[in-house]
């Protein structure tokens, strides 16, 4: 059997040499003929350096799937930015969910099957789920998204997260993001860092939902201006601090309590080095919103798979002509 | 195998492979008659050119969808394939112009529209030409920092002035220099150069209101409760009672909330809090009632020392030992009926000893 694998592949190194190229590089694309051992993700970790961009040149040559001996381009300029079309621009939906439960409990807890479903529903219905960097990178207008973008985030750390929603998020291999606020991990229902450090290691990412989870917008009756500074201070650096110590990655972005902010904490979020930071003011992200207000929808325990369905845009339609 | 044979059915599918992926409800016909290719296409060597042609359709299928750049990257692909096709390389130089024209005037459009205040029209114009022209750089700009980002308050020193003068000129309190300092990474008395700009930040704060939105505030509610910040929690459950007095949910956080604090004073021996604590609650349940059992029980333990104490002091007649001891056990205690009635025989006995006496 290896033998006759050894002859097929001498035969289809010399068919390739003698019908013109197997890959030649130009000016801007690559031209490639793909043998049987191929697919867009290998191709696109071969010329592009990220397999994630298989995608790319499957759009490009306008193929659901790589046909043996069929010449490919494969685009080596950045193309696709924004998701600009004539009449739409591409929008990015992301996510919230915050507890996980086998019965339904309450509004903010979804029940497991429910959850399983939806991930099921992105799957067959070819959305791609995306981390952070990519989300932030395709508003920095540096990368292009698949049309079916989505972010999954996941507020707070409850134990829940750990032992419901990873190992079904990880069966789909879609990759999440929490927000933690750090004061709560540890707690009798929220996760331990041992456990966080764990979905860290297997490609979740982790970034600050502040220390305390008090609501940063408002300074309280009575609280001294600089007071309420200092507080503002602390729950940004010292969640950062703690994130980063605990799992040895940067913390760039920032999950508002209660989705809440104002113009002062916007500021200091980005002076304190955050990249982007997010609300949960219910919409899509479009590549030129603002990186200090990102919306997030947040998904309810009494929500069904329509409800669900509804928060799923990422398309928005316009004149651009 | 015959490889001649075989390259020419190769060749035969890959045009027929790659005009057949064309969407068929976009004309693909190229505009100008003389891109068409060779008929001689099928031909074994020139696969390139079948490349070629292909991109040269897909070029003139984005052009009709006024996708120029699209369109110059696909005929800057066909090009390169057959570098001696004048025509397509005449066709290069025309969407390079386009490109470039058509951009900028959907920028100057823009401009138009940002300065009659259209703000979306503008955008969907800086969009237009971004699409036509993604390195158009000052659309970009206008986009990203003009329209959707309110433009950041600066000062422009133009002579020396502490920052605490400063501060009192853009915020009306000298106070808020320390602001000023931090967003500026500045010692906090410094006096900043002349000719230097510094950033500003705002400080237009909301005061906590009294607005009333029942799931936000149920949502903070318990949010605090988790973090442990009891007091921001009653807040919240205290504001919603106020507007639904009976309301199950608030009333269930209410009582978890008086709980958590009574475990709270329990871990420190705290008995007495712990129960004076557990009295707010205005709904309890039974578990709340064994809890409050429980504690009670604790407080009796612990005055029991002190009582044993007064009792072995009163058995030897020292009856002011006893009564101090019993005191001490009543303040653990305060509502032990026992205790008071002894402290009282104590002292009505003691009182008419001093009578004897």
């Amino acid at each position: 059997m290896k033998d006759k694998k050894a002859s097929d592949k001498q035969f289809h190194d010399f068919e390739l040499e003698n019908s013109g190229f197997s890959e030649l590089k130009m000016d801007g694309f690559v031209l490639v003929r793909p043998d049987n051992t191929d697919s867009f993700n290998s191709l696109a970790l071969r010329f592009l350096g990220d397999e994630n961009k298989g995608w790319l040149i499957a759009k490009f040559n306008r193929q659901e799937e790589v046909l043996p001996g069929k010449p490919l381009v494969i685009p080596l300029e950045t193309i696709y930015l924004g998701g600009l079309k004539e009449d739409s621009y591409q929008t990015v939906p992301v996510l919230v969910y915050h507890q996980f439960a086998d019965e339904y409990s309450d509004k903010m807890t979804i029940r497991t099957e429910a959850f399983y479903k939806q991930m099921l529903w992105l799957k067959e219905n070819g959305y791609k789920v995306i981390r952070l960097d990519q989300l932030l990178d395709f508003m920095d207008f540096k990368i292009p998204l698949p049309e079916k973008s989505v972010v999954i985030t996941i507020d707070d750390g409850w134990i829940s997260v750990y032992e419901i929603a990873y190992p079904i998020l990880k069966e789909f291999g879609f990759p999440a993001t929490l927000f933690v606020y750090t004061d709560f991990i540890g707690g009798e229902k929220a996760m331990k860092w041992s456990q966080i450090q764990e979905m860290a290691q297997d490609g979740f990412d982790v970034q600050s939902h502040t220390q305390s989870h008090r609501s940063l917008s408002i300074i309280s009756e009575n609280e001294p201006f600089e007071k309420y500074f200092e507080f503002l201070v602390r729950e940004l650096e010292g969640s950062k601090k703690v994130i980063e110590d605990y799992l040895g990655s940067d913390c760039r972005y920032l999950a508002y309590p209660f989705g809440e902010t104002n113009e002062l904490v916007k500021a200091l979020v980005e002076k304190i080095g955050y990249r982007a930071a997010f609300t949960v003011n219910r919409g899509s992200t479009p590549f030129f919103g603002n990186r200090y207000t990102i919306r997030r929808s947040v998904i309810y325990g009494d929500s069904d798979i329509d409800e669900f369905v509804k928060n799923i845009s990422c398309t928005e339609t316009i004149t651009l002509k | 195998m015959n490889l001649s044979k075989s390259m020419t059915v190769f060749g035969m599918i890959l045009v027929v492979g790659l005009t057949g992926c064309i969407n068929p409800s976009v004309p693909v016909v190229p505009s100008n008659e003389m891109l068409l290719p060779d008929k001689n296409i099928l031909s074994d060597d020139k696969e390139m050119f079948a490349v070629s042609y292909h991109y040269l359709q897909r070029a003139n299928e984005s052009e009709t969808l006024n996708d120029w750049y699209m369109a110059l990257y696909f005929c800057r692909i066909a090009y390169q394939l057959d570098p001696d096709n004048k025509d397509i390389e005449s066709k290069i130089v025309m969407l390079a112009e386009k490109v470039k024209t058509e951009s900028e005037m959907h920028f100057q459009s823009g401009i138009d529209f940002y300065q009659a205040n259209e703000t979306e029209n503008a955008r969907n114009q800086f969009l237009s030409a971004l699409r036509i022209n993604p390195d158009h750089q000052k659309a970009m700009e206008y986009l990203m920092d003009i329209i959707q980002e309110p433009e950041k308050r600066k000062f422009h020193v133009n002579e020396k002035k502490a920052l605490d003068i400063i501060a009192q000129e853009v915020y009306e309190d000298s106070e808020k220099s320390f602001l000023i300092a931090y967003f500026n990474d500045l010692p906090d008395k410094s006096v900043p150069e002349i000719g230097s700009t510094l950033i500003i930040p705002p400080v237009e704060i909301n005061k906590q209101t009294d607005a009333f939105d029942l799931e936000k505030d149920l949502m903070m509610a318990r949010s605090y409760l988790e973090s442990r910040h009891f007091s921001r929690a009653l807040d919240m459950i205290s504001k919603i009672l106020k507007h639904q007095s009976d309301h199950p949910e608030a009333l269930q956080l209410e009582q978890e909330v008086y709980l958590q604090i009574a475990r709270e004073f329990e871990k420190f021996g705290k008995y007495t809090d712990a129960l004076n604590a557990l009295t707010n609650i205005k709904m309890s349940c039974q578990s709340t009632q064994n809890y409050v059992a429980h504690l009670r029980q604790l407080v009796k333990n612990r005055a029991d020392i002190y009582y044993r104490r007064g009792v072995r002091f009163f058995v030897n007649e020292e009856l002011e030992k006893a009564i101090l001891e019993w005191k001490k056990a009543l303040a653990i205690d305060p509502v032990n009926t026992t205790i008071q009635k002894d402290i009282e025989n104590a002292e009505n006995i003691l009182e008419k000893l001093h009578q004897i006496q």
